[in-house]
């Protein structure tokens, strides 16, 4: 995966622009279907050999609905709460370059999703979601990546209260 | 850790794989072109460690429904406003 756009530039090639395409938030999980089995080749950061996982929309004990997902690892055990970007009101965008697409065997971004990995702590005003690491998906291919977009932050507040 | 100098043009070679070039230096900021397979990810340290360290802290197990169960359930109590769409 090329990181510096300059190096193109400096053998003489023209740059190439990496990030021709954008990715929106779309939905992965049918609501009617419960889970959906997913494949991360290079599995997450931190946790390469971990790839097979089940992803399902995490239903409270008392039956109500929630905006969650779990994404639970089905080679160790280890599983991840997850939301999605626009249950937080936000207009998420994460840029994709065609050897994302390859990696992911989807032809355009609108076949992907993101998904964004939640943080449980201990107090609700800490709970934060990172939208610097988010995890896409084609759920045709059932596989997944977590990408990294730098100008988005690594902890986003759960809860952003309004001033009091 | 295995230290080699390089001049600007220079590159090392890791495993059969991947290059790294210095492609300039100015002062003390080096320019460094990598050329990887698209399975090799190549980050920044500061950017890999943070995020591999927030997936960790987010990583939970067997007990992730309980943990969730009572997050679900402070956040309602907690905070006035939903967190849902």
């Amino acid at each position: 995966m090329m990181l510096s756009n300059d190096y193109a530039k400096d053998r003489g090639k023209a740059p190439v622009s990496n990030y021709a395409h954008a990715v929106v938030a779309g939905a992965v999980l049918d609501r009617h279907l419960e889970e959906q089995r997913l494949f991360f080749p290079v599995g997450i950061l931190g946790f390469p050999e971990s790839r097979r996982y089940r992803l399902e929309i995490y239903r409270p004990e008392d039956g109500s609905e929630s905006p969650f997902l779990t994404l639970k690892c089905l080679d160790q055990d280890l599983s991840f709460a997850l939301i999605y970007p626009r249950s937080l009101g936000l207009d998420y965008r994460v840029p994709v370059n065609d050897e994302m697409l390859d990696a992911l065997s989807a032809t355009s971004a609108a076949q992907l999703s993101a998904l964004l990995i939640v943080t449980l702590r201990e107090r609700i005003k800490d709970i934060s979601v990172n939208l610097q690491g988010p995890l896409v998906i084609n759920s045709a291919s059932s596989l997944g990546l977590q990408l990294v977009v730098e100008h988005y932050p690594l902890r986003y507040p759960l809860i952003q209260r309004s001033a009091e | 850790m295995l230290i080699l100098s390089r001049r600007p043009g220079e590159s090392v070679t890791l495993g059969d794989d991947i290059v790294v070039t210095v492609v300039s230096v100015n002062g003390n900021q080096v320019r460094l072109g990598i050329n990887a397979p698209r399975e090799v990810r190549v980050l920044r340290d500061e950017i890999y460690k943070a995020i591999r360290e927030e997936n960790q802290a987010a990583a939970k197990a067997h007990e992730q429904k309980r943990e969730m169960d009572d997050a679900f359930k402070r956040l309602r109590q907690g905070s006035g406003e939903s967190t849902g769409e």
